[in-house]
C-alpha cells in the first residue's frame, strides 16, 4: 500500500514539476532552439526604422529594392544612403541650434560610419580604402527552408505581416517566431492570387514549396 | 517477338555465371563479419564523437552576418542569377555557354542553344571544369625558381633571358595546344617579331595530326574538315568515338540526332568500326569488331572495293556497295592517327563524292591543328642543343608524351623554361618560371573554332589571383603594355572591317559579340588544290598476339581535368568503373590468360610496363587490350582524403600515390602517335583488385526464382528496328498487365502534373546529364571506397544494358531517376511522412523531416533513393562557392533523391506569376535536360494537351518501366528503335 501510494505521489509531483517547467518556459524569453523570436541584435550602425520608415515615411521598397524581383530583400548598399545623406548629415534639431548659434552643425556619429565605409572624408573625398558594414542579420530562417521575398510581395502580401511595425522600432526585433506553423497561418488560407489569370501556380501547403 | 526474349544484362560476370552465383546485391558474408568488428579503440572513438555531436548541438544559434555591397553595380541583385555568354575552355572544341551567375560567383554552366555550331547541351567534362576555378591549389602568383614572386620580377627575369638567347642565336621555342584565338595568334606574331628566334609548336595531348598532314598531301593545306554528321544517310566510323571523344563530341551528337527523327522516312545508319567498346560503338546500327591491325586492313579493302578493285575482306564489300549506295550522302571517318589510313579515308570519301556534302573543307574546323612532326622534331633540337628557351601553355608534354621524361630532362637543360599553367603538374617542375594563367571563367578571349564563327569568352568572377592570361604575359614581354579586355577588342577593332561584313558600327559589332557570345565573320580564304591522289604506304602485317588499344574517354579525356573529383566519381559510359583506368579485355581473351575481373596483370609494350586491373568488356575483339589514357596524373595524389572520415574508412588511393595509371608510355611514335595497334604481352601479377563500379548494385533485375511468371525477364528496355516501327510504331513494346490497385484514384492534379520521358533512342550515354544534375543538385561526391560499399549518391545514373554475346553486343543506356510514381511505393512506408507527394505529381523528399529510416529506399522498385551515411559536406570555403544556394546541402542521417529540379520548377513559377503571364512549356528546363547534346529528355506539364510531353506520352513507343507494378510512374521512356535496314546491303547475319 506504502508502495502504492508513493508511486502515486511521485507520479503527481513529476505531472507538477513538467506543468511548472512548461509554465516557465511559455513565460521567459527562452525558447526552442531556433526559436529566435524577440530577437533584437545591436548593429554597427545605429540605424533608425522609426525615423527613417516612420516619421520620413520612406517606403520599404525604396531601400530594400530586392524583395521585389529576388529571393533576398537585401540591405541597401551604402550608395543608397548617399542619396540622403550625401545632404543630410545631422539631425534636424541640431541643424537648427547651429543656425542660431551661427556654426557649423556637427557631423552624426553614426552617418559619419557611412561615410567611413565608403572611405570617404567628410566632405565627400575619397581618402581611405572602402570597408563594407556587417549588419547582424535579424530574420533567419534555417537552410532547409527555402524561403523568397519575390512570390510574397507578387502575391501582395504587406511588409509588416511577418516584420512587424517596423516603423515604429529604433532597433529592430523579431517579432514573429518565423515557426513552420506560424508560415502555415498564411498558406492554409486561399488567396486570391492563386487562382489568377496565370492559372493555378502555387500550392502553398506542399512540402516542395518551401522545401528543397 | 524475338525482343522479349532477348535478354540485357549489367555485367558480364552476372550474365555469365551459373544459378549459384546468382544476383545479389548483399555483400558477402565476411565483409559483414568484418565491419561488425569493433574494437576498445573505436569504441571509444565513437562514443567520444557521440558526447561531441551531443554537445554542438545544445550550442546557441550562431549570429548570422549580412554585409552588402557598398556601390551595387547595376545589373547585380544578390538572389537573383545572372546569366553571361562564354564558350568553352574545357577541352579544344569550344562548345558556346551560358553561365549562370549567384552573387558574383560562376554556379553553373549551360550550353547555348543559340549557337550554330554545338547548338546547346554540353558535355560533363565541359561542366565539371566549372570546380577547377574554385580549386584552392590553383597557383594565384607567379613562381621564379620555386619562390612566390611578383610579375615585376617575373617580367624583368624573363624579358632579360630572351634577349641572351636571342643574341645567341637559340630558339625560343613556344608550345602550346591548338591556338583558335585570332587575337592570340596576333600576340604571338608581335612576339615573334620583338624576339626574331620564336617558333610555334602547336600540340594536341590526344592528337588528330594524320588526318590534317593527310589533307595537306591531298588538297595542300592541313586542315580538319568540318564533318555534317546531319548530312549523311551512312555513317562509317572506323575507331572514332565522335559521340563520345572524337574531336567535338557536342556538336556531332546534336548534329548526328538531327538525322535520326523517326518520323522522317528514312533515318541514318551507323555502322562502327573499333576494337574497344566506345559509345559510338553502344549507339552504332551496326558494330564490327576488328583488332587495329585488320581495321587497317579492312580500309585498305574498302578503298579498293569502292574503286572497283579487289580484295579479301567479305564485310568490307558489302560495306563497299552500301557506301556506293549511299554516294554523296554517306560519311566515312576514322580515328586512326596514321597518315596512311587518313590518306585511303580521304579518298574514300574523295571517291564516294562526300566532299563538299557531307564533310566541309572550305570552312573546316579549327579546333586542333597540332602536329606530330612539329614536337618530334622539337625534341630533337632541345636534345642537340639548339633551342634556348621553352614556353609551354596549354599542355602538359611530360605527361602526354610518350618519352615525357626524357623530354623533362631535355628541358632541365635549356636557359629558360616557362609554363603557364595555373596548377603545378608534371611540366612545371621542370620549369624554371610559372606565369599562372587565368582560368576561362576569369579571362577574356576569343576564338575561331570553326572558320567563319568567332566565338567569345568574358570574365564572369573577378580573378581569385594575381594571373594573367597568356596573351596579357607574351605582350607584355613584347613590350605592348594593355589591359585583358583591350588586348581582344582591340584586335578586333584593327580587322573589323576586313573580317565582318555587316554594316554595323564596331561598338556594336562588339557589344552584341560579347552579350551573344559568338559572331559570324568572313571565313579566311583558303587555296586549296582539288584532289591529289597519293599513295598510301600502309603496313599490312598481321599481328599474331595481344594488341593495345589506347583511347581517351569522355569523362577525363586527356587528363586535363583530372584533379576533378566530379570526374573522377562519373562512371565510364560503358565499363562503369569510377576512380581507376582498367585493362579491358574480352571475356574470351580473359578466359585464354585465366584471368578474372580485378586480377592485377602487368602490360608490357613499347619497352614500357605498367600493372592494371584487368576488365572484362562484352564486346570487345578478342586479342586487344584497351586502356584509357588521361589517368595518373600528378596532383591526383590529393584524393587520399577524399570521401567521409569514419572508423573503417579505406583511402581512394594510397598516400601519394596517383588516380590509375598514366598509359601514355605506350604511345608508339612510328609515324607520329599511334594509339593503338601496339603490340603487348601480358602476365598476371597476382594480387586482386577492388574496382569501385556503379552497376554491379541497384539493379532492378528479379531473381529468377522470385519472378512472376508473367515476366520471367522484367523488360526495362524495350527495343525495335526502324522497319519494324514503320509498319507498326508500338512494335518491340512489352504489354504489362498491372496487378489491381489499393489505392483510389481520389488525387486529382488540378493545376500542373508535371511528367518527364527519355528516349531510349535518342540517348547516346555521354553521361553529361549525371553531372548536370551534380552541379544543380548539390549532389556530393563520396570516395572510390564510398562507391564500392554501394553508397555513390547520384540522383540520376545511367542504366547500361549489353544484349548478344560474344564480340556482337549491342548496348542500351537508360536514365533511371526517381520515377515520381502516382502510387509510390515509397511514401506509405515512411512513418514521418518525410516523403509525400504534392499537387502537382511531385515525389516529395523532406529532409528536415526525415529520421533515416530507409524504408522508403527498400520499397523502391527502382532504386533510386540514396541515403547520406555521411556529413559529406567539408569546410571548404573556396570549393563551397560552387554549391547551388537555391539547394539545401543535406546533412547526415537523411534520404535524398531526384527532386525534379523543383527549384527551377518554383523559379519559373515565381517569374511567370511576378510578370502576369502563363507557363509556357519550355520555360522549364530541368538540369539534365538542359545538358542532354541529344534532346533525349523531355519535361513538361501533362495537364497540357499542347505541350511536347503530353504528346510523347501518347507517342507509341511510350512506356513505363516495370509498368506491371503499377506505381504510375510519371517518368516515361520511349522505345529503342536501331536501323538495320538491310535493303542496299546484304551484310551477312550480323546481330540477332
Amino acid at each position: 500500500m506504502d508502495k502504492l501510494l508513493n508511486k502515486q505521489f511521485s507520479t503527481i509531483i513529476g505531472i507538477m514539476i513538467v506543468v511548472a517547467v512548461i509554465i516557465s518556459f511559455k513565460n521567459s524569453s527562452f525558447h526552442i532552439p531556433g526559436n529566435q523570436e524577440d530577437y533584437q541584435p545591436t548593429q554597427p550602425i545605429a540605424f533608425s526604422h522609426q525615423l527613417h520608415a516612420g516619421e520620413m515615411e520612406i517606403a520599404c521598397q525604396y531601400c530594400h529594392f530586392g524583395a521585389e524581383d529576388s529571393k533576398h530583400a537585401g540591405i541597401p548598399p551604402a550608395n543608397v544612403c548617399m542619396n540622403c545623406h550625401k545632404f543630410v548629415n545631422n539631425t534636424f534639431n541640431e541643424t537648427r541650434r547651429a543656425d542660431l548659434e551661427n556654426r557649423k552643425p556637427v557631423f552624426s556619429k553614426e552617418i559619419k560610419k557611412i561615410y567611413a565605409s565608403l572611405g570617404l572624408d567628410l566632405d565627400g573625398i575619397k581618402v581611405n580604402d572602402e570597408i563594407p558594414t556587417e549588419w547582424v542579420k535579424v530574420h533567419n530562417v534555417p537552410d532547409f527552408v527555402f524561403f523568397s521575398h519575390k512570390p510574397h510581395i507578387t502575391a501582395g502580401v504587406d511588409c509588416a505581416k511577418c516584420h512587424g511595425d517596423v516603423q515604429t522600432m529604433t532597433q529592430v526585433k523579431q517579432v514573429e517566431d518565423l515557426s513552420m506553423g506560424w508560415c502555415l497561418d498564411c498558406h492554409r488560407q486561399e488567396h486570391d492570387s492563386i487562382q489568377s489569370a496565370t492559372g493555378r501556380t502555387a500550392y502553398l501547403q506542399d512540402c516542395a514549396s518551401c522545401h528543397y | 517477338m524475338s525482343d522479349l526474349i532477348k535478354q540485357y544484362y549489367m555485367s558480364y560476370e552476372d550474365h555469365a555465371c551459373d544459378q549459384e552465383c546468382s544476383v545479389s546485391d548483399l555483400p558477402p558474408a565476411e565483409e559483414v563479419a568484418k565491419t561488425s568488428d569493433v574494437t576498445r579503440r573505436s569504441f571509444l572513438k565513437t562514443t567520444g564523437f557521440s558526447f561531441a555531436a551531443l554537445m554542438t548541438a545544445c550550442s546557441k544559434t550562431p549570429v548570422q552576418k549580412a554585409i552588402p555591397f557598398l556601390i551595387q553595380p547595376e545589373e547585380v541583385l544578390p538572389g537573383k542569377a545572372t546569366w553571361y555568354a562564354s564558350t568553352s575552355f574545357a577541352c579544344e572544341a569550344g562548345c558556346s555557354v551560358h553561365v549562370k551567375n549567384r552573387d558574383g560567383r560562376p554556379i553553373k554552366l549551360e550550353g547555348n542553344p543559340h549557337h550554330p555550331i554545338t547548338q546547346g547541351g554540353l558535355c560533363s567534362q565541359c561542366q565539371a571544369s566549372l570546380l577547377e576555378l574554385y580549386d584552392s591549389t590553383r597557383l594565384f602568383d607567379p613562381v621564379l625558381y620555386r619562390q612566390s614572386s611578383t610579375w615585376d620580377a617575373v617580367d624583368s627575369h624573363v624579358v632579360k633571358e630572351l634577349r641572351k638567347i636571342k643574341g645567341k642565336e637559340k630558339e625560343i621555342v613556344l608550345l602550346t595546344g591548338t591556338v583558335s584565338s585570332p587575337s592570340l595568334n596576333f600576340a604571338i606574331k608581335k612576339f615573334k617579331k620583338k624576339f626574331k628566334t620564336v617558333s610555334h609548336v602547336q600540340m594536341d595531348e590526344i592528337s588528330y595530326g594524320a588526318i590534317l598532314d593527310a589533307h595537306k598531301q591531298n588538297y595542300g593545306k592541313r586542315i580538319l574538315p568540318k564533318y555534317r554528321f546531319d548530312k549523311a544517310d551512312l555513317i562509317v566510323s572506323i575507331d572514332a568515338d565522335f559521340l563520345g571523344s572524337w574531336v567535338s563530341p557536342i556538336q556531332f551528337t546534336k548534329d548526328f540526332r538531327k538525322n535520326r527523327d523517326l518520323n522522317a522516312k528514312h533515318i541514318s545508319k551507323l555502322i562502327q568500326v573499333e576494337s574497344r567498346m566506345s559509345i559510338t560503338g553502344g549507339k552504332a546500327d551496326e558494330r564490327i569488331a576488328l583488332s587495329p591491325s585488320e581495321m587497317v586492313l579492312f580500309v585498305k579493302d574498302l578503298d579498293a572495293f569502292i574503286r572497283g578493285k579487289k580484295g579479301s575482306n567479305a564485310k568490307a564489300k558489302e560495306l563497299a556497295k552500301a557506301l556506293k549506295h549511299h554516294q554523296g550522302k554517306s560519311l566515312v571517318v576514322s580515328g586512326i592517327n596514321d597518315i596512311n589510313v587518313q590518306l585511303l579515308i580521304n579518298r574514300i570519301n574523295h571517291t564516294l563524292r562526300n566532299v563538299g556534302r557531307t564533310l566541309d573543307i572550305q570552312k573546316p574546323s579549327k579546333q586542333f591543328a597540332g602536329s606530330d612532326s612539329d614536337v618530334q622534331s622539337l625534341f630533337q633540337k632541345m636534345k642537340n642543343g639548339s633551342v634556348g628557351a621553352l614556353l609551354v601553355a596549354d599542355v602538359n608534354p611530360i605527361y602526354a608524351l610518350p618519352n615525357g621524361i626524357e623530354f623533362g630532362s631535355a628541358m632541365d637543360s635549356l636557359d629558360l623554361t616557362v609554363s603557364f599553367s595555373d596548377k603545378n603538374n608534371e611540366t612545371t617542375e621542370h620549369c624554371k618560371v610559372i606565369a599562372p594563367q587565368l582560368h576561362g571563367l576569369e579571362s577574356w578571349n576569343d576564338s575561331e573554332q570553326v572558320s567563319g564563327l568567332l566565338s567569345m569568352t568574358q570574365p564572369v568572377i573577378h580573378p581569385f589571383g594575381k594571373n594573367r592570361s597568356i596573351r596579357k604575359s607574351i605582350s607584355s614581354w613584347s613590350g605592348i603594355q594593355t589591359d585583358e579586355r583591350d588586348l581582344v577588342r582591340n584586335y578586333w577593332k584593327k580587322i573589323f572591317q576586313s573580317r565582318v561584313k555587316s554594316g554595323k558600327t564596331f561598338a556594336r559589332f562588339w557589344n552584341e559579340l560579347v552579350h551573344d557570345g559568338f559572331a559570324k565573320i568572313s571565313p579566311e580564304k583558303l587555296n586549296l588544290t582539288t584532289f591529289q591522289n597519293r599513295k598510301p604506304n600502309l603496313s599490312t602485317s598481321k599481328i599474331d598476339g595481344l594488341e593495345l588499344v589506347l583511347f581517351s574517354s569522355s569523362q577525363l579525356g586527356n587528363g586535363r581535368h583530372a584533379e576533378n573529383p566530379w570526374l573522377q566519381e562519373l562512371p565510364d559510359p560503358i565499363t562503369k568503373v569510377t576512380w581507376d583506368n582498367t585493362a579491358s579485355l574480352s571475356p574470351k581473351t580473359a578466359e585464354k590468360y585465366n584471368l578474372k575481373k580485378g586480377d592485377i596483370i602487368q602490360v608490357k609494350s613499347n619497352g614500357s610496363s605498367m600493372d592494371l586491373p584487368v576488365l572484362l568488356q562484352p564486346g570487345q575483339r578478342n586479342n586487344t587490350i584497351a586502356i584509357a589514357l588521361g589517368y595518373g596524373r600528378k596532383g591526383t595524389e590529393r584524393f587520399h582524403e577524399v570521401g567521409p572520415d569514419w572508423l573503417e574508412k579505406k583511402s581512394t588511393v594510397a598516400k601519394g600515390e596517383t588516380v590509375g595509371t598514366n598509359a601514355s608510355p605506350f604511345i608508339s611514335e612510328t609515324n607520329g602517335f599511334q594509339y593503338s595497334g601496339m603490340v603487348a604481352t601480358i602476365s598476371k601479377v597476382g594480387e586482386s583488385y577492388d574496382l569501385a563500379m556503379t552497376q554491379t548494385y541497384h539493379t532492378l533485375s528479379n531473381p529468377e526464382n522470385t519472378s512472376p511468371a508473367i515476366m520471367p525477364v522484367r523488360p526495362f528496355v524495350q527495343e525495335t528496328t526502324f522497319e519494324e516501327y514503320k509498319k507498326d510504331p508500338s512494335s518491340g513494346k512489352h504489354h504489362g498487365h498491372p496487378v489491381t490497385t489499393m489505392w483510389k484514384d481520389d488525387h486529382p492534379y488540378d493545376g500542373h502534373h508535371w511528367g518527364m520521358a527519355f528516349d531510349l533512342s535518342a540517348c547516346t550515354g555521354c553521361s553529361s546529364c549525371i553531372i548536370g544534375c551534380q552541379v544543380e543538385n548539390n549532389v556530393p561526391v563520396v570516395g572510390k571506397d564510398e562507391v564500392h560499399r554501394k553508397r555513390d549518391m547520384a540522383w540520376l545514373r545511367l542504366d547500361r544494358y549489353y544484349s548478344g554475346e560474344g564480340e556482337d553486343i549491342d548496348v542500351s543506356f537508360q536514365a533511371m531517376m526517381c520515377q515520381h510514381c502516382d502510387n509510390a511505393p515509397c511514401e506509405p512506408v515512411c512513418p514521418v511522412l518525410a516523403t509525400v507527394h504534392s499537387s502537382e505529381g511531385l515525389n516529395q523528399q523532406v529532409y528536415n523531416r526525415c529520421v533515416g529510416t530507409r524504408f522508403c529506399a527498400n520499397n523502391c522498385p527502382y532504386k533510386v533513393r540514396r541515403f547520406n551515411w555521411f556529413e559529406y559536406a567539408r569546410e571548404d570555403v573556396m570549393e563551397n562557392m560552387v554549391l547551388n544556394p537555391d539547394v539545401t546541402v543535406r546533412s547526415r542521417g537523411v534520404m535524398e533523391k531526384c527532386s525534379m529540379c523543383v527549384q527551377r520548377i518554383q523559379e519559373a513559377k515565381f517569374e511567370a506569376k511576378r510578370l502576369g503571364i502563363p507557363l509556357k512549356d519550355g520555360n522549364i528546363k530541368l538540369a539534365c535536360e538542359q545538358s542532354c547534346p541529344a534532346d533525349a529528355i523531355t519535361f513538361g506539364d501533362l495537364n497540357d494537351p499542347e505541350s511536347r510531353i503530353s504528346k510523347i506520352n501518347k507517342d507509341e513507343r511510350h512506356y513505363h518501366v516495370l509498368e506491371d507494378l503499377n506505381v504510375l510512374p510519371t517518368v516515361g521512356y520511349l522505345t529503342q528503335v536501331k536501323n538495320r535496314d538491310k535493303s542496299d546491303q546484304t551484310s551477312g547475319g550480323h546481330h540477332g
